[in-house]
C-alpha cells in the first residue's frame, strides 16, 4: 500500500479564517502528482466522515506548478467554539506549529482512507 | 507613477513578532518607499476583539515601533500599520495608539498620525441589514438581529482606500504614521503603491506575498521581513536579510497560504487573479511575478463580530493509575456518565443546558477521534475537566458537584480508589466567558469610506500647544 510520505514532500494545514480549513499537499515531483492527486481518499467523503464537514463545502483544487493539491473544508463549528476540542490556534504568522491539530488529523485521515499513517516528523518547519 | 518601481518594507509578519533593525536599515538602503505592516488577525480567536485587548504583551509592540519610527523617521518614509492591536477594534487601535505616543515622545519625534477606526454599532449594523445590505458567507446563512446583539464588538475589514486617503491628505503632508483598526493584511501592504499608480493587481498580489513577511522565503525561520518593488508591469520580492533568499517555489506557495482557494482572493471591492501569474527566479535572492489579475467587484467590508454567550469552568487531573490506563476510552465513558448523572442529581433542572467535556491529553484530547484498537496505553494522561454552563456561577457549581468523582469513582468494583492528582487546590478554575466569532458576513458600501472614521493627532501641534 502506497503511504502518503512516499507521495508528497510536505503537508500543512492551517484554518483559513475562523470557518474554514485548508490543507496543502504538496507531491514530490510531476509523476507523483500525476499518479495521486485524484486519489479518492482525498475526497469529500473522507473529509465528511472526520470531521463531519458538508462534502458540499469541501472544496478541491489542483496546482500543477506546484506539484500541489489543495483541500478546503467548511468547519462544523467556528474556530474557538465552546465544544470544540481544540482551539487552531497560531500567532498570524508563526502558524506551522498550530499545524500540528489539524495535520495529525490528517495523516490519521489519510491512514485510515487508503494510506498508512506516518510520522509527521519533518513535515513541520517550526 | 513615481520613476521606477514603488518599494514596500515589510518588516515582520505581524507588529510585536520582532522586527529587526539591522533587516530594517537593508530594506531602507534598498530604497524603501514606505513601511507596512499589520499587527494582528483573527488567527488567535476571539478574545481579543471581544475584550480589545492584544495578545502580544505592550512591550513587544512598542520594541517594534521604537524600531520603524525611527528608521521611518531618518529616511522621512511613513509606516503603516493595520489591524492595530489583533483585533483592529477601537479599544485595540487605541492601545496602539498609546504605545506609538509615547515612542514618539522617547524619540523626540513629532508626527502626523491617522488612526482609521472601523468598529461598528449594532444599530447601525441593524439598518444595513434591513436594508438587505448584508449579505452572508458559507457556512453561515442570513444574519439576525439576534446575532448582531451577541456581539460585544464588530468590525468592518477596510481595504485600502482609507489608507490612501490619509497619505494623501492635505496636499503632499500626508500621514507619517497610520494606525488602522481592522483590515484586509493585503489592503495595508498595497496602499502606497496603489495611491502612487503601481500596477494593481502587481500591488494586491505583491502584498499578499508578503503579508507574513519572511514566510514566503526559502528559510522564515531565519529572516523576519521583505522588500516588495512594484512596478508598471509586475513585482519583484527579495528578503530583508542577506543570508536568506526566495525562490519562484517558496513565493508562489505563499500565494496558497491560509487562503481557501489557490488563485482567487477576495478583497474589499475587488479579486485577485493570479490564475495566469508567472514566477521567476530574478537573480540569487529575487523573485520577480508578472501576470497578476486585478478584477474590481461590487464593493464590499466583511464584518468580523467577537462576543460571549456561556462560560467555562475547568478542572485538571492526572492519572496514573494503570487500570484505568489500561482501558482509557472505556474510563472516559464510564466517568462521563457518572459526572452528568451526578449534576442532574445534585443540581438538577437549574443547570440548564450544560455541557461537560473530559479531555483526554496523552491519549486524543488534540482531535477527539477513537484511537485504533491496541493502541499501547500511556504512562499517564492529564484529564482536562470543562463545564460549559450558562453562568460562571453555574459552571463553577457543575465542576464543583463532579469534584469527588475523581477522587472516589472506582474503576473496578473490586479494587481500591484510583490514583487521581489535581494539579491545583483549589481545583476548579473559573476560565470566564468562551468568546466566539458568530459573523461571517459582507456588507454592501456605495463608498469605502462610508463606515471608516479617520482622526488624526498632531504631534507637533500638541507639543506647540
Amino acid at each position: 500500500m502506497v503511504k502518503l510520505k512516499d507521495v508528497c514532500r510536505h503537508v500543512r494545514s492551517k484554518n483559513a479564517g475562523p470557518f474554514w480549513v485548508t490543507f496543502d499537499l504538496l507531491f514530490d515531483g510531476p509523476e507523483k502528482f500525476r499518479d495521486y492527486h485524484a486519489h479518492p481518499a482525498l475526497g469529500p467523503d473522507t473529509f465528511q466522515r472526520l470531521y463531519g464537514a458538508d462534502p458540499a463545502l469541501v472544496h478541491r483544487y489542483l496546482v500543477p506548478s506546484l506539484n500541489m493539491v489543495k483541500i478546503s473544508h467548511a468547519r462544523t463549528s467556528p474556530q474557538g467554539g465552546w465544544s470544540g476540542t481544540c482551539i487552531v490556534v497560531s500567532s498570524s504568522c508563526g502558524c506551522w506549529m498550530s499545524s500540528w491539530h489539524n495535520l495529525f488529523e490528517f495523516w490519521a485521515a489519510v491512514g485510515t482512507a487508503s494510506f498508512q499513517p506516518v510520522p509527521v516528523k519533518g513535515s513541520l518547519r517550526a | 507613477m513615481m520613476d521606477g518601481p514603488i518599494k514596500i518594507l515589510v518588516p515582520t509578519g505581524s507588529l510585536g513578532a520582532g522586527a529587526r533593525e539591522d533587516e530594517v536599515r537593508y530594506g531602507i538602503a534598498r530604497g524603501a518607499h514606505a513601511i507596512a505592516t499589520d499587527a494582528g488577525s483573527t488567527d488567535s480567536g476571539a478574545a481579543y476583539l471581544a475584550l480589545g485587548i492584544s495578545k502580544n504583551n505592550r512591550g513587544s509592540v512598542k520594541c517594534d515601533l521604537t524600531i520603524l519610527m525611527r528608521a521611518a523617521a531618518d529616511a522621512g518614509i511613513p509606516v503603516i500599520v493595520g489591524t492595530s492591536g489583533q483585533a483592529g477594534g477601537d479599544r485595540n487601535l487605541d492601545w496602539t495608539r498609546d504605545i506609538a505616543s509615547e515612542v514618539a515622545q522617547e524619540l523626540g519625534l513629532h508626527p502626523k498620525i491617522a488612526l482609521l477606526y472601523c468598529e461598528q454599532g449594532k444599530e447601525t449594523l441593524k439598518r444595513y441589514n434591513k436594508a438587505g445590505k448584508v449579505n452572508p458567507l458559507p457556512p453561515l446563512g442570513p444574519l439576525a438581529d439576534a446575532t448582531i446583539d451577541a456581539c460585544d464588538h464588530i468590525v468592518a475589514v477596510m481595504g485600502p482606500e482609507p489608507y490612501m486617503a490619509a497619505l494623501a491628505s492635505g496636499a503632499d503632508i500626508g500621514a507619517d504614521i497610520i494606525l488602522g483598526g481592522r483590515t484586509t493584511d493585503t489592503a495595508v501592504l498595497a496602499s502606497f503603491a496603489l495611491l502612487k499608480g503601481a500596477d494593481v493587481g502587481a500591488a494586491w498580489h505583491a502584498a499578499k506575498i508578503a503579508e507574513c513577511g519572511a514566510q514566503c522565503t526559502v528559510s522564515p525561520i531565519t529572516s523576519a521581513g521583505v522588500l516588495i518593488s512594484i512596478g508598471a508591469a509586475g513585482f519583484e520580492v527579495e528578503p530583508l536579510s542577506p543570508d536568506n533568499r526566495c525562490s519562484p517555489e517558496s513565493v508562489s506557495a505563499h500565494m496558497l497560504y491560509e487562503n481557501s482557494n489557490p488563485f482567487l482572493l477576495t478583497e474589499p471591492g475587488s479579486v485577485l487573479d493570479v490564475t495566469e501569474a508567472v514566477y521567476s527566479q530574478r537573480d540569487a535572492r529575487t523573485v520577480a511575478v508578472t501576470g497578476s489579475v486585478w478584477r474590481p467587484q461590487p464593493y464590499t467590508m466583511k464584518l468580523e463580530g467577537a462576543g460571549s454567550r456561556r462560560f467555562q469552568t475547568i478542572m485538571l487531573i492526572g492519572i496514573q493509575d494503570r487500570y484505568v490506563l489500561a482501558d482509557v476510552d472505556a474510563f472516559h465513558d464510564r466517568m462521563l456518565a457518572a459526572l452528568y448523572d451526578r449534576v442532574h442529581k445534585t443540581i438538577g433542572p437549574a443547570a440548564g443546558d450544560f455541557h461537560i467535556s473530559l479531555r483526554l491529553y496523552g491519549w486524543n484530547a488534540v482531535s477527539g477521534d477513537r484511537l485504533p484498537s491496541g493502541t499501547a496505553a500511556p504512562r499517564e494522561i492529564g484529564v482536562l475537566f470543562v463545564a460549559t454552563a450558562d453562568s460562571q456561577e453555574m459552571a463553577s457549581q457543575i465542576a464543583k458537584a463532579c469534584n469527588p468523582y475523581f477522587f472516589h469513582f472506582p474503576v473496578r468494583l473490586d479494587e481500591e480508589l484510583p490514583s487521581c492528582g489535581f494539579a491545583f487546590s483549589p481545583a476548579d478554575i473559573d476560565r470566564g466567558p468562551v468568546y466566539e466569532f458568530p459573523l461571517n458576513h459582507v456588507v454592501a458600501l456605495d463608498d469605502p469610506m462610508q463606515l471608516v472614521r479617520t482622526v488624526w493627532i498632531d504631534m507637533a501641534q500638541e507639543e506647540a500647544a
